[in-house]
């Protein structure tokens, strides 16, 4: 019997090594959203480039990418080129929420480049971005036909977004 | 009473609480909330743009009479309980909270156990020494004693690294980076050597950030692997290096490309993004093996966009 209790020191070591190791590999500063399955938040703002009025509702009927972005994130340059790639592939329209950024630099910003937004959500104060959960650019958003948010990415895009969660998406 | 030991712990350790309302309440949440991109902060402690929105958010909604807790739900709606320094008693997290009684029971259990054993053993009954009848009694506890202190020993050899790597891991991002890159393949390496111009480092102050990164030479701009340093007033040259493990993009390091090309940038502005007026030196572009050397001078200065 001794001896069999004497295992347990050992098996509780292994479950600390199995945390600790898997802990490593987490990235501490990834929060886990809880709009996951949620209708997205109601929001009344205007466009950036033609200014006209935009709403939640206005976004809502077909399937749609939201992306987060800012002139003064660095991150958003290292993804513009995947999001012109899905912009170009014509299947779901991205939509831009330019966040807390000063509105010309924001325009200059997409002059220098080419535009894969269909429309582009102003947030000057970030408030539609707190709504959101949004806690650093870029994040993108996918969005059913619903208006219900199914995943929300952290970070840059690669060029697996598209293949691994746009498109199963799209074929449902 | 929790709440009371949470907020008096984090008035001990918070020097520069944020005087921002005089409302008791208002500092009472924002102790309360975590700040959510500087993880051991709080929204009172934080300078961060985002902790600052969050504050201007909570004052203005006790401004229009919400309560305490609907604050708090409407954080952890947005944010998930991480925000909440004070977590609920939830189904999933109950484990967390009676674990520690949980252990302490057993343990209390088995010590009660054992000494009941023990006792037995040694006075009472005369079965217990007809079951040990080749060995004395004193030779058996000697023995048990002896596996159980060669089974302690074991533990302390293997725990108390297994704590300190912890611990050291918890302390800083830098060293959980380390250890977690630590075992993978850092080939190829990149040594570089940067020379700033004379004329170039007469005009730096110190104030700047010098940017080290390799890209492809052609295609994706991304960064493969990049470093920062503070710069130096009057230190003309860096050594540095850049391996595989300094990626930016998990999918995107040195390894993937063939060919590359490493840029060294000075920025006065301290922006990832080149700006006019940094100063910027680029290597020929090169084929990687698994050791590189190379040398840049940056002798020119950025213009336009």
């Amino acid at each position: 019997m001794r001896y069999k209790l004497s295992v347990l020191p050992l098996l509780a070591l292994i479950t600390i090594f199995y945390f600790l190791y898997s802990s490593l590999n987490k990235d501490p500063t990834l929060i886990p959203s809880p709009l996951i399955g949620k209708k997205i938040p109601e929001f009344y703002s205007t466009t950036l480039l033609k200014k006209k009025p935009i709403s939640n509702e206005d976004l809502v009927g077909k399937p749609f990418v939201l992306n987060v972005w800012a002139s003064w994130c660095y991150a958003c340059t290292l993804e513009h080129n995947n999001l012109l790639k899905i912009h170009k592939k014509n299947t779901i329209p991205i939509y831009g929420l330019n966040y807390k950024d000063d509105t010309d630099s924001a325009k200059e910003w997409l002059n220098s480049k080419s535009n894969p937004y269909k429309d582009i959500i102003v947030d000057i104060d970030g408030n539609i971005g707190i709504d959101f959960g949004v806690y650093g650019a870029p994040e993108t958003f996918l969005v059913n036909k619903d208006g219900l948010i199914i995943h929300k990415h952290v970070g840059p895009i690669d060029e697996s977004y598209y293949n691994k969660i746009i498109l199963p998406l799209i074929e449902k | 009473m929790k709440i009371n030991i949470l907020f008096l712990i984090s008035l001990f350790f918070s020097s520069n609480i944020a005087h921002a309302s005089e409302s008791g309440q208002y500092n009472e949440i924002i102790e309360n909330l975590r700040c959510l991109v500087c993880q051991n902060q709080s929204l009172a402690e934080s300078d961060s743009n985002l902790a600052k929105d969050l504050r201007q958010k909570v004052k203005k909604m006790l401004e229009t009479g919400k309560t305490d807790k609907e604050i708090y739900k409407f954080m952890s709606d947005r944010y998930t309980d991480y925000v909440l320094y004070n977590p609920p008693l939830k189904k999933s997290t109950w484990f967390l909270w009676y674990s520690p009684f949980l252990i302490l029971f057993f343990s209390l259990g088995y010590l009660f156990w054992s000494f009941k054993r023990k006792k037995e053993l040694d006075y009472k009954s005369p079965a217990s020494i007809k079951k040990y009848n080749n060995k004395s009694i004193e030779k058996t506890l000697l023995e048990n004693k002896k596996t159980y202190k060669a089974y302690i020993y074991l533990f302390i050899i293997i725990f108390i690294p297994v704590i300190t790597l912890s611990i050291y891991s918890y302390s800083s991002e830098l060293a959980s980076y380390k250890i977690a890159h630590y075992f993978e393949s850092k080939e190829p390496i990149i040594d570089v050597t940067i020379l700033v111009h004379d004329d170039i480092l007469s005009k730096i102050t110190g104030n700047e950030i010098l940017f080290v990164y390799a890209r492809r030479s052609n295609g994706m701009r991304v960064p493969l692997a990049i470093d920062i340093f503070d710069v130096v007033a009057l230190k003309k040259n860096y050594n540095i290096k850049l391996d595989n493990t300094m990626n930016m993009i998990e999918t995107q390091t040195l390894s993937t490309a063939k060919e590359i090309i490493v840029e060294a940038r000075i920025s006065r502005h301290k922006q990832a993004m080149a700006s006019p007026g940094d100063y910027i030196g680029r290597s020929k572009p090169i084929e990687l093996k698994s050791s590189n050397y190379l040398l840049i001078r940056i002798d020119s200065i950025v213009t336009g966009q």
